[in-house]
């Protein structure tokens, strides 16, 4: 006898029939379904007291979003929440990409090509000690591993930018290059393009910004007179894009302006917090405006936020880098310094 | 069997998005044989957890289903295996507690079921047993999906999201481990 035949007896033996109770399962479900986690009262008191607020930015979209209100990433299954509490530290994938996916599309090309523009590491301590945040540039070469494509084919690993990952295989690739070269094991992953920071910077009110000098950048559309200014909505967008006419053009000033950015809007979001009804229009924001792994549960979230409740601030870095030899417009990381960092995350 | 018109899963899926109830459809169309599946592997205590968990998840992801595909049992056995997975351990151990059990000797209770279906496995349980215990994860889920989940190839690699040469050649090294393992009791051609 064939031995697919054997092993599918020897399964019919050991099958179990379903058991009346099974549809309690099926009341788990349609109670989620008929109970969204924004209609459920007192949801938000729960979060607003405990999220640490200071890490908003970076922070409030890993911690408040599931299918439920925002989208869901396609990464593959394999990725799914593994503890119920926060018993160690969690590190956070944070892409920022150029989608140009439905309303993005008014930001450039469509089709293909989509890139993580930016790439950060958000660890939050399970002992609820500082959050930090280590941003990875984009022109940071780097082993890329093999991974699937979007397409539904393999690609094979080879040197190159580690933004490119994204455009290979999506989020779920962008996670396997940065675990892959940071040694890490990521927990989660959250996704957020330019649509998504602009609606998060208009629910705070707008973010303020300092310019050096008067700025005017064709490329990302940015124009405006040096010193202080309250920017939200394109403007916002177009500070963060922005390459040229701002310090030296690189993506590393880039990176710095980001953070700085990302700082302005977590004390924006600190305001906000002790106003209920604007912490519901800002939460329901960063519900709509990212998109997280499907592990990001009610529950995951509120524990991820409670456990950074105690946190005052988070501290933002760049991996450390050095110049390419083999491209001196690329960089590579410095060692041991960026070992050095990485082991200080596990 | 006459059935209604039947609404493809792929529509239901769709029609939940704007109305989520929609989905416990899903849960009445294929909970029994997540359940008959999982039950298999992980016995039957675990298996009702299991598929709960399994339909939260999918209703968590419906909205990134790819709606081109009609039948969702691919999407929600992969999602299924994957939460398998983490029992991996209790797994093997159930295998390995089978394989202890020994040809003839009861361990599961509904012993008419294993008299009708069981007669010609019988001899070779305890090898069956063993060889699935010793089969690395990756390569058990790709048999199991296919012999037991009764899935195609290709079912099989949109499942694991995979490619289905990679099916294939997982599950030629399954099947190897499983003859190397019946050889000495039931020798086969080699197919």
């Amino acid at each position: 006898m064939d031995d697919m035949n054997l092993l599918r007896e020897f399964g019919r033996e050991l099958e179990h029939e379903p058991p009346a109770s099974l549809a309690r399962q099926r009341n788990r479900l349609t109670g989620k379904a008929r109970r969204p986690f924004f209609a459920r009262p007192g949801g938000f008191a729960v979060l607003g007291a405990v999220a640490a607020v200071t890490a908003a930015a970076v922070l409030v979209p890993t911690v408040v979003l599931n299918g439920h209100a925002g989208r869901t990433l396609p990464l593959p299954p394999g990725e799914m929440a593994n503890g119920d509490d926060l018993r160690s530290d969690l590190n956070v994938l944070v892409l920022g990409t150029d989608s140009r996916e439905g309303a993005n599309g008014a930001y450039g090309r469509k089709g293909p090509g989509e890139r993580s523009d930016t790439i950060m590491v958000a660890h939050i301590p399970a002992d609820g000690t500082k959050v930090r945040v280590v941003s990875l540039p984009r022109d940071l070469m780097v082993r890329l591993p093999s991974c699937r494509t979007t397409a539904g084919g393999t690609s094979p690993g080879h040197t190159g930018l580690i933004n490119e990952a994204y455009t290979i295989g999506g989020a779920a690739c962008s996670k396997k290059a940065v675990e892959s070269l940071t040694g890490l094991r990521l927990n989660h992953v959250v996704e957020i393009d330019f649509t998504g920071l602009k609606k998060i910077v208009d629910a705070v009110g707008g973010v303020e910004i300092t310019l050096p000098k008067a700025v005017d950048d064709r490329g990302s559309g940015l124009k405006l007179p040096a010193g202080r200014h309250l920017v939200r909505g394109e403007t916002a967008l177009a500070y963060v894009r922005a390459r040229h006419g701002l310090g030296d053009g690189s993506d590393l000033g880039r990176i710095e302006r980001q953070q700085l950015f990302v700082k302005s809007l977590l004390g924006r979001a600190a305001k906000v917090r002790t106003d209920p009804v604007k912490m519901t229009r800002l939460v329901r924001a960063f519900a709509a405006a990212v998109r997280s792994d499907g592990n990001l549960t009610v529950q995951r979230m509120l524990t991820i936020a409670a456990s950074v409740g105690g946190a005052e601030d988070a501290a933002f870095s760049t991996v450390p880098w050095a110049p390419y030899p083999a491209d001196p417009s690329r960089i590579q990381l410095r060692q041991p310094q960026a070992e050095r960092l990485f082991t200080s995350l596990r | 069997m006459v059935t209604s018109v039947r609404v493809d899963d792929s529509d239901l899926i769709g029609e939940s998005l704007r109305r989520p109830e929609a989905f416990a459809e899903l849960f009445d169309r294929y909970a029994g044989l997540l359940y008959r599946y999982t039950s298999r592997r992980l016995g039957g205590e675990n298996a009702e957890d299991v598929v709960g968990e399994t339909f939260l998840v999918a209703f968590a992801r419906r909205r990134t289903y790819d709606r081109s595909y009609r039948d969702a049992r691919p999407w929600l056995f992969g999602i299924l295996t994957k939460l398998i997975s983490r029992h991996h351990r209790q797994e093997a151990a159930r295998y390995r507690a089978l394989e202890r059990s020994g040809p003839g000797v009861p361990y599961e209770e509904s012993p008419d079921e294993r008299v009708a279906a069981g007669v010609a496995a019988e001899g070779v349980r305890a090898e069956l047993a063993s060889a699935l215990a010793g089969l690395n994860p990756g390569d058990r889920d790709v048999l199991l999906l296919i012999a037991w989940g009764d899935f195609s190839y290709e079912e099989t690699a949109q499942a694991l999201a995979i490619p289905v040469g990679t099916v294939r050649s997982r599950l030629n090294r399954a099947r190897r481990k499983v003859r190397a393992s019946l050889g000495d009791v039931n020798p086969l051609d080699e197919v």
